[in-house]
């Protein structure tokens, strides 16, 4: 009988880790001892009164932890401001993974956009790990002080709080903003960062008369950046930022379109021309039929795609308070 | 489904009784068994991975005092209620006594 419950003890002083647990097991033992001394009478057979009470107790490792309950990682007070920042955690992690691929892109002289999501993956995975265990940690640490929900709630005021809050912003239709407002920038300013030798190798290039495009497409780039970043502060639309959303995509919609309907926006790349003509004249060809109606094809999706996103966020605007 | 709500709601509605019990309880000197059959002969059945464990926390929190005593050729630790248990078992008796008294008008006054 003795042995029995010896193991038992023995079991829970195993998964126990405070210092008092000689105290803990020796309290446990007397009142165990007092259990089975109160049952005996009834039951024949020892052992099984032993095994009855101590199933009872419960398994070692739920004695040891009523004993000595761990303290979760994160509070579940805590848990949804605890989701916010992770988010905003992984977001600065993908702006940083984007950053160095584009540095990568451009040393490597290149704009081969799988490539470019394989540097962005591999970065993100690289780093995202690191964050997460950083801001639980914090959250362990400021959470067992009672920090956050004082530090999250302070000052408040009703009348601060968003008139459309469940009309939320996207945090992924920002980083897809992003993304593609970053690329825009590379393949605009090819001439800034692409060596001599590569360059040489691209079949079209902008027309001469047209190189103020790069300036309208890189103003219209950097302001939608600034928005996007911007928009990351906000949970919920409002509308003057909605406005600016619109307007955003607006521009881009008409900057599109009037590149469309340009005659001579592109041009062949007069020396490789030459080489192509000679060499591979069936390129040369496919090349001519795309610049001519390809291109302006292309831009017409984009844009009616840029028009697309303005229509809904404004039929969005219009249901806002 | 309904009977495991139920049984939680129950077990959340006896928590919340629980340590005014035990302070209660220890007025007299008690040991974990001892605790546990005087709660269960009053009508408060507690499994033992609640109430020991319960016990040790009101001790460490200075609300109850112990000492290990020989008694019967077996060592038991004895509790007892300690002085700033006994002003925390008057409040508590005190809110008790008043959210029984609001209870049992809010009881009375659906049932019409």
């Amino acid at each position: 009988m003795m042995e029995l419950v010896e193991r038992y003890l023995q079991s829970v002083e195993a998964e126990l880790s405070t210092p008092h647990k000689a105290d803990i097991i020796r309290e446990l033992r007397g009142n165990i001892l007092d259990e089975i001394e109160s049952g005996n009478t009834a039951k024949a057979n020892a052992d099984d009164q032993v095994t009855l009470v101590l199933i009872k107790h419960g398994h070692p490792a739920q004695v040891a932890q009523s004993f000595e309950p761990i303290a979760p990682l994160v509070a579940s007070v805590d848990m949804p401001f605890y989701k916010t920042v992770l988010w905003s955690g992984a977001i600065l992690v993908f702006l940083l993974a984007l950053v160095k691929s584009l540095s990568v892109l451009i040393s490597a002289d290149s704009i081969n956009p799988i490539r470019f999501l394989f540097i962005i993956l591999g970065t993100f995975l690289d780093n995202i790990g690191i964050v997460v265990i950083g801001i639980t940690l914090l959250f362990f640490y400021l959470g067992k002080q009672g920090v956050i929900q004082k530090w999250r709630y302070r000052n408040w005021l009703p009348k601060d709080l968003p008139k459309n809050p469940s009309v939320k912003t996207s945090i992924s239709d920002s980083i897809t903003d992003i993304t593609t407002s970053l690329f825009l920038l590379l393949i605009v300013w090819i001439p800034l960062w692409m060596s001599q030798e590569v360059q040489q190798d691209l079949i079209f290039v902008l027309a001469q008369d047209k190189q103020y495009w790069r300036y309208v497409i890189s103003v219209l780039c950097v302001l939608s950046i600034m928005h996007n970043l911007y928009r990351f502060t906000q949970h919920s639309w409002r509308k003057p930022s909605l406005a600016v959303y619109v307007l955003d995509n607006a521009l881009f919609a008409i900057i599109f379109f009037a590149m469309a309907s340009e005659t001579t926006l592109f041009i062949l790349n007069q020396d490789l021309a030459i080489t192509m003509s000679a060499d591979n004249p069936d390129r040369l060809r496919w090349a001519k039929a795309f610049l001519d109606a390809g291109v302006s094809g292309v831009l017409m999706v984009i844009g009616a795609t840029a028009a697309g996103i303005a229509g809904y966020y404004g039929w969005l605007m219009t249901k806002l308070k | 489904m309904t009977n495991d709500r139920s049984s939680k709601l129950r077990l959340e509605l006896r928590r919340g009784i629980l340590v005014l019990s035990v302070l209660a309880s220890c007025k007299a000197p008690q040991y974990g068994y001892s605790l546990r059959k005087h709660l269960a002969e009053a009508g408060l059945e507690i499994d033992e991975g609640t109430l020991y464990p319960l016990i040790r926390r009101l001790a460490e929190q200075g609300l109850l005092d112990s000492e290990w005593l020989q008694k019967d050729g077996r060592e038991r630790r004895y509790y007892h209620l300690s002085a700033s248990g006994q002003k925390v078992l008057s409040q508590l008796t005190t809110d008790w006594t008043e959210l029984n008294i609001c209870l049992t008008h809010i009881l009375e006054t659906s049932e019409k």
